[in-house]
């Protein structure tokens, strides 16, 4: 053993002793005084403070300053809770009743399609895409007294009120905007002025492939024989006469449907309203046709 | 302490010297420009603003004037044959008068004013949108001492009551007792025009006023 050198006699210690580390490292005593609390207001972390308890709250389940800490990713338990408050859609609600009266009183035109736009144009309904909102919701209050033969576009419908609207001898399709398309339909004047062109209609997200392409609830992605079917289907189930649409003064009225990527009735995507002149301007450059021809979509393909 | 005071003394040296520099080189600048003011003015003011400083940004001196913005152009086609369906997006301007029906009421349990008005000491003015002038409002009761909890009322007003409030007033319950079975409380505010009613329905005023025809 004596006869090693002191370099290797030391690599040897520092082989054999315990690991350094920067946990191992210790303040002096005294070296740090400890933090106390000056003042009150200065650890109330916005929550009982004059000025923030009045302020708006985050829902519950989420914490200001800390977005990216929501209860159920700190706490495991909580695995749903309010997770999904900034993808829920909301569908403002619109009652038979009330599509009544605004028929009864001049604000739409029976005799043309009624769809979302022209509901925001009347200015009694409102939808503000900005808040998440994703268009109008059928209701079936007032689905006893409903007696106009509409041709009705909505984006959420109840089959009460399915049934309400096709015993009077309508026709009511649900139909998915997305935001952007959404944002021109309840404004269109807005989106003219802006000199931006008519934008397509996007296909439904995952979640909504399956209400849209289900002929019983009048998806706009459903085939029409499937639709008649449901038709008749849900005249049997209330147990009401389906009125015959085929010697109908009306029929090519109800028979217009807009096209998956149209957002206003004829009125292509990637037009632009030239408001001035009273004109519109139709695109020949073939990229654009093609991006408004919605081929780049694939379920469209399929 | 010397050395401080000499490290100073170059120091302020050196600023003198940079300053003596620059103030001749703005005089070499002022007299070029006095001289040549009488040369062209206009066209030397124009090259000076237009050539921007090499060390305001020297990448711009390096890489060169940038190139002109490109222009997307697309040729499209103009057309006035769908107008007619810009033209029916367009929101209604003015509150649009109601159609003439064939029966009233009609499914929505509308009816319009009977004309001529009724022979009354009053009147009551529609809203603008054709409507009944009748709101629900809502008002804290007293404490429920069971629960705890405050109890609500709801009350029914009517507004724009034109003339004679207290005639409309009395017409008004005579009818509504007669309907209900039971007494109701009514309050009056004559300068308003406006009566409160608690007790009954919305659609139970409703129904007085088409009877009376307004």
């Amino acid at each position: 053993m004596g006869s090693k050198s002191a370099t290797e006699r030391a690599l040897n210690y520092l082989r054999r002793a315990p690991r350094v580390t920067l946990t191992d490292v210790r303040d002096n005593p005294g070296a740090r005084t400890k933090g106390r609390l000056v003042r009150k207001k200065d650890n109330m972390a916005g929550q009982q403070y004059n000025d923030l308890r009045g302020a708006g709250k985050p829902p519950l389940g989420w914490i200001w300053g800390d977005f990216y800490k929501p209860w159920q990713r700190i706490y495991p338990g909580a695995t749903f809770f309010n997770q999904d408050i900034n993808l829920r859609r909301e569908y403002p609600p619109l009652s038979l009743l009330e599509l009544q009266r605004l028929i009864d009183l001049g604000w739409l035109d029976p005799s043309l399609p009624i769809d979302l736009t022209a509901l925001c144009n009347t200015r009694q309904y409102r939808c503000d895409p900005s808040l998440r909102q994703f268009g109008v919701q059928l209701t079936d209050e007032g689905a006893s007294v409903f007696a106009a033969k509409v041709n009705l576009e909505v984006q959420w419908a109840s089959e009460t009120a399915i049934a309400a609207v096709e015993r009077a001898g309508g026709v009511v399709t649900t139909a998915y905007y997305d935001p952007i398309a959404l944002t021109a339909a309840v404004d269109p004047l807005k989106w003219f002025e802006k000199g931006e062109p008519i934008p397509r209609r996007h296909s439904p997200p995952a979640d909504l492939i399956g209400y849209y392409t289900d002929a019983r609830h009048r998806g706009y992605l459903a085939s029409p024989p499937a639709v008649e079917a449901a038709r008749s289907e849900l005249a049997l189930k209330i147990g009401y006469a389906l009125p015959d649409r085929t010697d109908d003064a009306q029929h090519d009225m109800l028979a217009a449907r807009k096209d998956p990527l149209q957002v206003f009735f004829g009125l292509a995507p990637g037009w632009v309203v030239n408001l001035a002149d009273q004109t519109l301007l139709k695109p020949k450059n073939p990229r654009l046709l093609h991006y408004y021809s919605g081929r780049l979509d694939a379920s469209k393909d399929s | 302490m010397a050395a401080r005071n000499f490290a100073s003394m170059a120091i302020r040296n050196r600023l003198y010297c940079k300053s003596l520099s620059s103030q001749s080189f703005l005089r070499r600048c002022l007299s070029s420009s006095s001289e040549s003011n009488a040369v062209s003015s206009v066209g030397k003011l124009g090259t000076s603003q237009e050539e921007p400083k090499i060390w305001e940004d020297p990448w711009r001196h390096a890489l060169g004037p940038p190139p002109p913005p490109e222009e997307y152009t697309t040729e499209f086609e103009e057309s006035s044959a769908e107008w007619k369906f810009v033209e029916r997006l367009f929101p209604h301007d003015v509150i649009p008068e109601p159609p003439k029906h064939e029966s009233y009421p009609t499914p929505s349990g509308w009816r319009p004013p009977r004309d001529p008005a009724p022979n009354l000491p009053y009147f009551i003015r529609r809203l603008r949108n054709h409507m009944l002038p009748l709101f629900l409002e809502s008002r804290r009761d007293q404490l429920n001492l069971e629960t705890m909890d405050y109890d609500y009322v709801e009350l029914v007003k009517l507004k724009n009551v034109q003339g004679d409030v207290f005639a409309c007033e009395r017409d008004l319950r005579a009818y509504l007792e007669s309907k209900v079975g039971h007494s109701i409380a009514t309050h009056v505010n004559e300068l308003q025009g406006a009566i409160r009613v608690k007790g009954v329905e919305r659609a139970d005023v409703e129904r007085f006023l088409f009877e009376q025809g307004f």
